[in-house]
């Protein structure tokens, strides 16, 4: 026994330190769980079937007929798509001019477009990247505070995280929900369902809060230090015509809410909303990148748009159904032009992928999808190695009693394990974490009586906070290998501060408030 | 069709693999006789690296697929209330192929997430070392692993060709459970090729790699 929680705890140390050697995250991971498996098999401390189910546990519904996950390509086919049209520059460009001629202008220009693009791609080091290549100049042209500006750039990258449709969100809720079936198995209680949806859901409200306390914080530097963030003094780039504010503002911001709006209200399950995300931006990004050259394709596109809504519209015109027995004339008529609308509307999907792949966007944006999701799903494998061996040593049970014997009954225990995150969070991935970390210490918090959604959030934004504190949070990281030369790392480092009081501040509220993060899915499980 | 047909293809392409064996050594070759080894390690990475990006070609390919047979799932059951299970079972395959295939090609262009604290302070070389330790210690033996754990299992898949659970399914399911070796030989592949590029980089019969790279690689979630 006590050979076996050796080993179990040399594993985790040996990881942690092959990991900084700089090598591959996911292989590591697996690698030295396999090598620690070889080894308590010599010794006898491991039962050898148990690594032999590794390809079943691979082809299996945990990884490869994973059903929730089949979501995170999509939405990231839709990030990546999204910014291969340049759709971030623009609502970048576009915020920028309308908010520019208040005092703080920018700033709340980078915080609301930073909610936008996260909503829309959830990937901390795009956005941050993004807007540090395009927000940050103009700000300092502008003899904005850096610290102010950088600040508010790094944090507001970082919401990517929290609010949904976020990437990360899935997989945590994946994590979670296993880790709730194992709880309720241990307490004999059929009791809980962590979906997707619930988790969107219940980002949603503190999400919100958090942009809210950032703008409210630039709004309180601009009245406070006037100097620090100066309205626009000149412009000499023409005015914004009402076709670029509709197009280029209105359309994402419909594309974001109508997936977020038919996953909260439970219309369609995360999954099919991602696909009509991923369909919405290629249909978006063959309007925004075709010229006058190609007139027919943009036509096309927006017959595909006018084939969705019919779709929509038909559906609640007619029974639709082919399966029924009889069909009456008019729903006959109403399945003719449905199959019209969805032929339609493939035609122009075809038309938003020509225009691409026309002006060379599609090969690099597949391209780019298929490595980052290479790259989640492969620490996806390297992590479920890690744990199998982990479990099988019965790391887990030493994980539930130190949580169990922590000082300060179940609040201590939840303190430890945010804290543990928290500075893990330096140089783990989020990714990681949630594959690694997570599955160990939510199982016991959730016997211990925490609500599995609630405590979801609370590490959401814990792991939020620490991808902004200096001096190893990755959205620091991203924005220091972006920003010009002159601006200071003691500035980014300084400028993140404030933001990180706000963090805290959210925290505490939905820790002290879990109606926050508890009552929006509460109200869609009805 | 001979049942038998299968087992002994497997069985020749185990041999064939355990005959490549040698292949393994050819990076370590590399350290100790550069000048002699580099004319065939350089041809055979490039080989390698191209065979790789056949793989990403179908990975992305993948990804299309994804999109389309997720969108039929959708408005077929949406619209006309209808479903299959072999559509929603195209969608799950279309998913898995996506990074089963495009692993070998995340690694061939650095898009796997690393650790990034200490790396710069290494140097050139201190990196290359790690790359060659890092297969040689943590790649080969989990894809190594996942063919052998994998072999009786996929035998007696293929012998029954082993279709979907459900009766409209589809009846391919040993092709899916395929893509478990196809992805640990891919990663073989292409650990030798990257074991090989750091060899040769550490002999210095190779550019030192570029660490321009901010805005594609590691951008993690």
């Amino acid at each position: 026994m006590e050979l076996e929680i050796f080993l179990a705890l040399a594993m985790f140390a040996t990881a942690i330190g092959a990991l900084l050697s700089g090598y591959s995250v996911a292989l590591t991971l697996g690698g030295v769980a396999l090598l620690y498996a070889l080894i308590g098999i010599g010794l006898g401390a491991f039962p050898e079937p148990m690594l032999r189910s590794m390809p079943s546990r691979i082809q299996g519904g945990s990884i490869m007929q994973n059903e929730t996950l089949i979501a995170v390509p999509l939405f990231i086919l839709m990030g990546v798509i999204l910014e291969r049209s340049r759709v971030a520059e623009d609502l970048l460009h576009i915020a920028s001019r309308l908010l520019g001629k208040v005092r703080g202008g920018l700033g709340y220009a980078v915080v609301l477009v930073g909610a936008l693009l996260a909503a829309s791609t959830g990937i901390v080091g795009a956005t941050v990247i993004t807007m540090t290549l395009i927000a940050l100049p103009s700000m300092l042209r502008q003899n904005y505070d850096p610290r102010l500006a950088t600040g508010a750039i790094a944090a507001s990258g970082t919401l990517g995280q929290i609010i949904p449709p976020s990437i990360v969100l899935i997989l945590l809720a994946d994590a979670v929900s296993n880790s709730a079936s194992q709880a309720a198995a241990v307490m004999g209680d059929a009791g809980f369902v962590v979906s997707v949806g619930d988790l969107f859901a219940g980002a949603l409200l503190p999400g919100i809060m958090l942009v809210g306390l950032y703008l409210a914080y630039i709004a309180f530097i601009a009245f406070t230090r006037p100097e620090a963030c100066p309205p626009t003094s000149f412009d000499d780039s023409p005015p914004l015509t009402a076709k670029e504010v509709i197009f280029g503002l209105g359309a994402p911001l419909l594309l974001i809410l109508a997936v977020l709006g038919a996953i909260l209200s439970g219309i369609a399950p995360p999954t099919q909303a991602a696909s009509i995300g991923a369909a919405g931006a290629i249909l978006l990004a063959g309007l925004r990148l075709s010229d006058d050259s190609d007139k027919r394709l943009p036509s096309l596109i927006l017959a595909a748009l006018a084939g969705l809504v019919a779709i929509l519209f038909l559906r609640n015109l007619f029974d639709l159904r082919m399966g029924v027995e009889a069909i009456s004339t008019a729903n006959r008529i109403g399945i003719g032009l449905t199959l019209i609308a969805t032929a339609l509307f493939f035609i122009g999907l075809a038309a938003g992928l020509a225009v691409l792949h026309k002006k060379a966007q599609l090969l690099p944006a597949l391209k780019s999808a298929v490595h980052i999701t290479s790259m989640v799903f492969l620490i996806l494998i390297g992590a479920s190695i890690f744990s199998l061996v982990f479990r099988g040593f019965g790391g887990d049970d030493v994980v539930a009693d130190m949580l169990s014997a922590a000082p300060g009954g179940k609040w201590g225990a939840l303190l430890i394990a945010m804290l543990v995150m928290f500075v893990l969070g330096f140089f783990l991935d989020f990714i990681e974490i949630v594959f690694v970390v997570v599955p160990l210490v939510t199982p016991p918090l959730i016997i211990m009586g925490f609500d599995p959604i609630w405590l979801a959030i609370l590490m959401a934004l814990n792991l939020q906070t620490s991808f902004l504190t200096p001096p190893f949070g990755f959205a620091l990281f991203y924005l220091r290998g972006a920003a010009p030369e002159e601006v200071k790392t003691a500035d980014i480092w300084r400028g993140a501060i404030p933001f990180i009081g706000l963090q805290i501040i959210m925290i505490i509220l939905v820790a002290s408030l879990p109606a926050l993060a508890t009552w929006l899915p509460s109200l869609t499980a009805r | 069709m001979d049942s038998q047909l299968f087992p002994l293809l497997g069985t020749g392409l185990k041999w064939l693999g355990l005959l490549a064996l040698p292949l393994f050594l050819l990076p370590l070759l590399v350290l100790v006789l550069p000048r002699l080894t580099q004319r065939i390690a350089t041809p055979l990475f490039k080989t390698i690296d191209r065979i790789t990006g056949f793989a990403l070609a179908g990975a992305m390919v993948a990804a299309v697929s994804l999109i389309v047979f997720q969108l039929i799932v959708v408005v077929m059951s949406y619209a006309f209330g209808l479903s299959w299970t072999w559509m929603s079972e195209l969608v799950i395959y279309a998913f898995a192929t996506m990074f089963m295939l495009g692993a070998a090609a995340a690694l061939r262009d650095d898009a796997h997430v690393r650790v990034d604290i200490l790396r710069p302070r290494f140097g050139e070389n201190g990196r290359n070392w790690v790359e060659l330790a890092g297969i040689y210690l943590l790649l080969f033996p989990i894809c190594i692993r996942l063919l052998a754990a994998g072999e009786q299992g996929l035998a007696r898949s293929w012998m029954l060709l082993e279709g979907s659970r459900e009766t409209d399914g589809l009846p391919v399911l040993f092709l899916f459970k395929t893509l478990v070796p196809v992805f640990a030989i891919l990663m073989i592949a292409q650990g030798v090729s990257e074991a090989l590029k750091a060899a040769l980089r550490l002999t210095g019969h190779l550019a030192p790699a570029s660490e321009t790279k901010t805005e594609e690689a590691h951008h993690g979630a």
